[in-house]
Parts: C-alpha cells; structure tokens; sequence
C-alpha cells in the first residue's frame, strides 16, 4: 500500500459520515429539481388556462360579473349611510355659496304657487259674495242693510265679515311688568305658552316705551291672518288671539265680555296672584268655561 | 308639589355673556359666534329647588354701557337680578360699583348675584389679582364655556327669590 492509497483510506475512515451525508443532500437536490420541473409545469398550465380566461370574453364575463353586481348591491345599500351626510354637506356649502341664486330659482316657483292660492281663495270669496248680492233683495239681504245703517259698517264689511267670521284662538291673563302668566287659554296648544307672555310683554314695553308719550298701552298687534287683541287693567293685562276679520263690532263685544270676567269672575284674586301654578290652573278653567265658543 | 313662575333678568355690557350664561344654563350649549342680542329674549327653565318648582322665567336683556340706559319696564317685576361682566375685559366692570348701587337702590329687596363670566380666559394668577383689586365682592366666578358655576349661579338664585 503505498502513500497514496493510505490516504485515501485514511480519508475514507475520517469522512465517511460527510460522505454519506452529501450523497443524501445530492439525492434531496436532485428530487427537489424534479419537484419544481413539475410545479412550472403545473404552473405553465394554469397560466394558459387564466390567460385563456380573461382573453376569452363569455368566461370571464361570466365569473366577474357575480362580483362585481355584489359590489353594486352592497355600494347602493351602504350609499345613504355612506355618502349621505357628504351630500348634505355638500349641498349644504353649495346653497350657502349661492344662496342669490338658489332664490332666484325657486322665487318664480313659490311666487307661481301663491298666486294660485291667492287667485283660488278670491275666486271662493268672490263666489261668496255673489252668492249673497243675489239675495239683496231678500228678508237678509235687507236686515244686513239695516244693520249697516244702524252700526254705522258697511254693507260689503258685513257681507265679508260674515264670511270669515273672527274666532278667539288663544286668551293670555299677563301681569304686567313681569310678564308672568296668570291664566291662559287655547283652542289649539302650541309653543310655551309662559314664553309667549314672557315676550309679549317685553315687545308690548317696549313699544310702550318707544312708540308713545306719557301714559299709552299698545292695543292691537297684527301678524299674518292673526291679530292680538289687549287689554289693559292695572296690575294685569289680557291678550286675545283672534282669527278671521276682526270687526269693530266683535272687538267691542270682547271688550265688554273681558270686562264682566274680570269683574265678575276676579274682584281681588288677580291682585293677590302670586304667580303660583294652583291659581293658573284655577284662573285657566274659568277664562276656558267663559270664553271656549 | 308647589308650583311658581318668577321672572329674572340678567343685564351688564355689551359681549359678556349674558346670553351665553342662560343658553348654557337651559340648553347645555355654548357657541364661540358672538350674536348680539336685540331688545330682550325670553327664555325658560324648570327648576326644582326643595321640592318647588320653580319656572324661572329669564329676561335676557340687550347689553348696555349703563344700567341707567335699561328700559325701566324691562326691569319691572322682576324677583331676580343677575349682573355680568367680563373677567377678560377689564372696561366691563370698571364701573361696577356704580352699577351695582344703582341696581340695589332700585330694587332693594331683590336678590342679586354679581358674575365675573368668560373665567376659561383668565389664568389662576390674573383671576387672584382681578378679584383682589376689585371693591366689591363677587358672586360667582363663571365660564359659559365650559359650564363651571353656571348652574350653581341660577340655583343659588333661585334659592333667594324663594327664601
């Protein structure tokens, strides 16, 4: 055995174990070359498969259409929550950006529809009033005459009167100064009603204050179809809310029956009011069984 | 359970925050925008003050440089007083002691509560030096900001006007 064949066996008996061991990782290389030759392989034909897919237009129609109608369904559910406070802000800015204009467009369309109202409400009076010229000459027709000559109002007041009769809407029993409700009563229950005496005194003093010389009270206040009928004592004040057309005649009739409620019905009680609810309520009942129509 | 209305009115200068003290107070609302207001406002809270309710009728009158220059009829019947300056604007109640006499000489038998109002303005230090150098005391120190003594002010009020 000579030197070289010694070494080698040497070699041999001190590497054995790594021998053996790349002779396995060999093995492993080589299996693991195969195993990705069959994956690109693999690959290769899904790949053709996908391609033909999207090129192929009924395919892929037909599996993205599911989808994408899903998508559209969930936006269009989700649209109101979504987008909806985006939209009110943006339309928001928009009118406050353009505020001339959003009048200027809408000003024709409200004008349009008021002037039918206007025209439709005159034409129903109109009718009215026909209607009762016709009967001039009847027992009516005279006693509205009569009544004329005797009231001293028109003849076309009374007709017009008669039409749009004025009704009591609301009754406030106010002590003056402060303000503070003392008996109230509406046909129809609205805003606070402590409020609207709150602030009829205060524009009433202030009027008071502004408008008029030594020793004046407001009266009568308008707004709209309504007119405020007042009423001045000494502590308290009342505030009637009238509907219709107010008559000369119907305000001195209400004048009247104020002054036999607050005679008759309050001789001292007003004056010791202290502000309690117990005496609103009381003063409330008695102004609803003297005043409801 | 007993039931009353009473009318209060709250009055100072111009921007102190009369108006905010009572929004703050009824709604639990505060608005940075200044909106003056125009002759008098109305407005209304319930109060429960030892088992009375109270309906606390607030006159929220229109700033004035002078408690002489309020409308008289404004001020009339009221049970309540509240006067309000300015912590942060020292011109607001440089003549405080003026108005205030004039106020108690009118209505002598009135509660009043006298508010240093807009106190999220004034650091601690400035807040001491104010008040020290002030010859009449003061009621509540308040923010209408974040609500510290508003409504400790109105019930205290509303303790008096019942007493």
């Amino acid at each position: 055995m000579n030197d070289k064949d010694k070494l080698k066996a040497l070699r041999d008996l001190l590497f054995d174990e790594e021998r053996k061991q790349r002779e396995s990782l060999s093995e492993k290389i080589v299996e693991l070359n195969d195993e990705i030759a069959k994956e690109r392989e693999d690959l290769t034909e899904k790949i053709v498969e996908l391609d033909k897919e999207v090129h192929d237009p009924n395919l892929f129609k037909s599996q993205v259409e599911p989808i994408v109608d899903d998508k559209i369904n969930d936006f269009v559910d989700e649209m109101p929550q979504r987008l909806g406070p985006t939209i009110t802000e943006t339309l928001k800015i928009q009118i406050q950006e353009s505020k001339d204009e959003v009048v200027e467009a809408l000003y024709p369309i409200v004008g349009r529809m008021i002037k039918k109202y206007i025209q439709r409400e005159i034409q129903l009076l109109s009718e009215r009033v026909d209607q009762r010229l016709e009967k001039a000459f009847s027992l009516e027709g005279w006693w509205l005459r009569i009544k004329g000559w005797f009231t001293g109002v028109k003849e076309k007041d009374l007709i017009i009167s008669d039409l749009a009769e004025p009704h009591i809407e609301e009754i406030f029993l106010v002590q003056k100064g402060s303000g503070i409700l003392i008996g109230s009563y509406s046909r129809n229950k609205t805003l606070d009603l402590d409020m609207i005496s709150g602030m009829l005194t205060a524009i009433k003093s202030f009027v008071e204050d502004a408008f008029t010389r030594g020793e004046q009270n407001l009266e009568l206040i308008e707004y709209d179809l309504y007119k405020i009928h007042i009423q001045n004592f000494y502590s308290f004040y009342v505030a009637v809310v009238i509907s219709g057309v107010l008559t000369t005649s119907f305000r001195s009739d209400l004048e009247d029956k104020i002054m036999e409620f607050v005679e008759s019905m309050l001789p001292t009680r007003l004056q010791e009011s202290n502000e309690d609810s117990y005496q609103e309520q009381q003063f409330s009942k008695e102004l609803k069984s003297y005043f409801d129509e | 359970m007993s039931e009353v209305s009473k009318k209060v009115a709250i009055l100072g200068q111009y921007g102190v925050g009369k108006s905010s003290l009572i929004r703050q107070f009824v709604y639990r609302k505060f608005s940075e925008k200044y909106l003056t207001t125009i002759g008098v406002h109305v407005q209304k809270k319930v109060l429960d003050i030892n088992g009375t309710q109270l309906a606390m009728i607030i006159w929220d009158l229109e700033g004035d440089t002078s408690v002489g220059k309020v409308r008289p009829s404004y001020l009339m019947g009221s049970s309540g007083l509240i006067y309000v300056f300015d912590l942060s604007r020292p011109h607001t109640y440089a003549d405080i002691n003026q108005e205030i006499d004039l106020l108690k000489s009118e209505f002598p038998n009135e509660p009043l509560k006298i508010v240093g109002n807009k106190k999220d303005l004034i650091h601690d230090v400035d807040l001491d030096q104010i008040l020290a150098n002030m010859t009449i005391s003061c009621d509540f120190i308040t923010s209408a900001k974040t609500g510290e003594y508003v409504d400790e002010m109105f019930y205290t009020l509303g303790e008096d006007i019942l007493k």
